[in-house]
């Protein structure tokens, strides 16, 4: 059987807007799963993990048997405001490569609390861990910053591929199913709803919750029809041939694509040592320049009625 | 020493400082951008998170417990604003001005005084149509893309609610990465230039403003080119209707040359861009601050060069002003 794709695609599964993985949407993902392991194979499969204990138990499982079964890398994603002590532990015992916790709220100490006890429980793993920030409204780099120096472990901490929250700015438009599946998403992603229904990308699940998927189709009618739509951005057929929700681009390589990198990217101009570019506003100042100025805004506070105790 | 930087340390209980998108304070730890910059005492960090924007500096510091002197020490992490600064970024709407920009700084540096002036009475989206921002001189602070690319969307997103206005961040893969794309035999800035043409005419099929401010493109970088004559090309086929503006991308002291080159561009074209300048003397403090909260991108020699230009616009401009930024406006040249 010739492979409809020219590597294994990413089998990416997004399960708690569905609150949990309903029997059939379990049966879906196994099918799926099985589809395509003898036709394209699978090069990874990420899952979101869904809220129900009883269903994330089960989905840490059918991640493991997948990583054993068709030894594809095998990752789970957590939000972060639901992150559980057992949830890494269990990561861990199941062969997971990675887990991805998505920052969801603008606190990141009760998870940063917790990878730190499994860092410090002595558990032997190889479990990777990647955070992805998605709190709009909040700092991005507070949170990196936060994460970088809590847990003194090579972390990723980035911005997520998609985002569960669209602080795009522009409305998701409604468009014809031909333009929204022209998605760069799908050049190296399947992804599916935990009822086994695919979706172009993560961006269209507001559609999909919204009851505007397309519907259940069988697994190798998804498979061709990905291997069609493929290299759909690079195409000129259609009037909007670049995913008109979510306008994607660039960050669209999920996890296990890349390592960590050795050193600064490559891109990054080249520049003289570093210097406290912030702090050297001030620090420029002359001896009368500082004293004229501190005597200037001591005397605006002064007439102010103070700052409070001095 | 210039008079604006001795002003840095004026300080007016009543104003609103915010901390600088490029420093977090993190426990009594202080970044910039990733790197350690210091270690503060915890009246310190706690008058460094008061600084949100949305109280004065008089009640920062009360709430922290701060006295002068502290202020004094953090002042330069802060930025200083004459006015409550939006908790949150303006919701989405309709708008009558569209400011695209290929960095996510261009459209501050070049407009940022006129967007201060006029936006509150004249809603206005800023799209940053490049989505990797990935260059930053400073690679001890900011070593991967990702982190430069969080840093600048802090700085777009909080320059955004300085000024008042909605502002989104496309994806559009940057020139860096589009050398990147393997495709066969086709060419992919091609490609490339469809999708953001069509991209940008949703947006203004949606939207449907009347004023559109794009790049002049004067540095010749690939994005701000795409960009430049994706609107060119869609205003000359008339594609859209609404005015379409250029901005000044280059700061002027350092693009003359660059300007020849873009006047140039028109002659003996049915299109005819006219050259005007916009009195920003009652932002320009405003706009000061604007330029000192981008950082991750630029260094603070350039953003001085941009504040300098303002001064050479205004020279220039037609009666003189203290300070200007330029513009053109796309017209249709009558025939003769």
């Amino acid at each position: 059987m010739s492979h409809p794709f020219v590597e294994p695609p990413l089998l990416l599964v997004i399960g708690w807007n569905d609150a949990e993985y309903s029997e059939k949407g379990r049966q879906s993902i196994v099918a799926l799963a099985t589809h395509l392991r003898d036709s394209a194979g699978i090069r990874a499969c990420l899952a979101a993990a869904p809220a129900e204990p009883a269903a994330r138990q089960w989905l840490f499982s059918f991640l493991g048997s997948l990583k054993r079964a068709m030894g594809a890398t095998a990752g789970i994603i957590i939000r972060a405001s639901e992150l559980g002590p057992g949830d890494l532990t269990a990561s861990s015992t199941n062969g997971l490569d990675e887990v991805v916790i998505i920052q969801d709220t603008p606190d990141p100490e009760a998870a940063i609390e917790t990878v730190r006890r499994f860092q410090q429980s002595g558990t032997p793993s190889a479990l990777g861990i990647r955070i992805w920030l998605d709190v709009p409204g909040t700092s991005f780099q507070s949170l990196t910053c936060a994460w970088k120096y809590a847990t003194h472990a090579a972390l990723r901490v980035e911005l997520p591929p998609f985002r569960q929250i669209s602080s795009n700015g522009i409305p998701p438009t409604t468009r014809g199913e031909s333009q929204q599946l022209a998605c760069e998403w799908l050049r190296t992603t399947i992804t599916v709803s935990s009822h086994g229904e695919i979706v172009p990308c993560p961006a269209y699940l507001t559609h999909h919750a919204q009851g505007k998927a397309q519907g259940e189709r069988p697994p190798a009618d998804i498979a061709v029809d990905l291997a069609q739509r493929r290299n759909a951005w690079m195409g000129t057929g259609g009037s909007h041939p670049v995913c008109a929700s979510c306008n994607r681009l660039v960050r669209f390589a999920g996890p296990f694509e890349t390592e960590i990198p050795a050193q600064p990217v490559a891109r990054i101009l080249p520049a003289p040592a570093f210097i406290d570019h912030v702090g050297r506003d001030a620090s420029q100042f002359s001896d009368d320049d500082r004293a004229n100025a501190m005597r200037k805004l001591l005397e605006r506070v002064h007439a102010a009625g103070g700052l409070g105790p001095s | 020493m210039s008079a604006s930087q001795i002003s840095s340390l004026v300080l007016d209980p009543r104003s609103f400082p915010v901390l600088k998108p490029h420093i977090s304070c993190v426990g009594t730890d202080v970044y910039f951008g990733s790197f350690p910059l210091a270690q503060l005492t915890p009246i310190e960090a706690e008058f460094l998170r008061a600084c949100t924007g949305d109280r004065s500096l008089a009640d920062s510091a009360r709430i922290a417990n701060a006295d002068a002197a502290c202020v004094a020490r953090l002042s330069s992490w802060l930025l200083w604003w004459g006015r409550p600064v939006l908790s949150a970024a303006i919701s989405p709407g309709p708008v009558a001005r569209l400011v695209l920009g290929a960095r996510h700084s261009a459209p501050w540096l070049g407009m940022g005084g006129r967007t201060l002036i006029e936006a509150p009475g004249l809603r206005t989206l800023v799209v940053n149509c490049f989505g990797s921002l990935g260059d930053s001189p400073f690679v001890d602070a900011f070593p991967s893309l990702s982190e430069v690319s969080a840093a600048s969307r802090d700085e777009a997103a909080l320059l955004s609610r300085l000024a008042g206005v909605q502002h989104s961040i496309w994806e559009f893969p940057d020139s860096m990465l589009r050398e990147t794309l393997v495709d066969s035999g086709r060419d992919v800035e091609t490609l490339a230039a469809t999708a953001l043409q069509n991209q940008l005419l949703a947006l203004i099929a949606s939207l449907r403003p009347s004023q559109i401010f794009a790049p002049a493109a004067l540095d010749g970088s690939p994005d701000a080119v795409l960009l430049f004559e994706s609107m060119l090309s869609a205003f000359a086929g008339g594609l859209f209707e609404g005015e379409l503006h250029f901005y000044e991308d280059v700061p002027p002291l350092d693009g003359y040359r660059a300007i020849d080159e873009f006047m140039s561009r028109f002659e003996n074209s049915y299109l005819s861009p006219r050259a005007y300048d916009v009195d920003i003397t009652s932002a320009f403090q405003e706009k000061s601050a604007l330029v000192s909260a981008l950082r991750c991108n630029i260094g603070q020699q350039s953003g001085n060069a941009w504040l300098q230009s303002a001064t050479l616009r205004g020279a220039l401009a037609s009666p003189p002003v203290p300070y200007a930024e330029r513009f053109w406006r796309l017209d249709v040249a009558s025939i003769c």
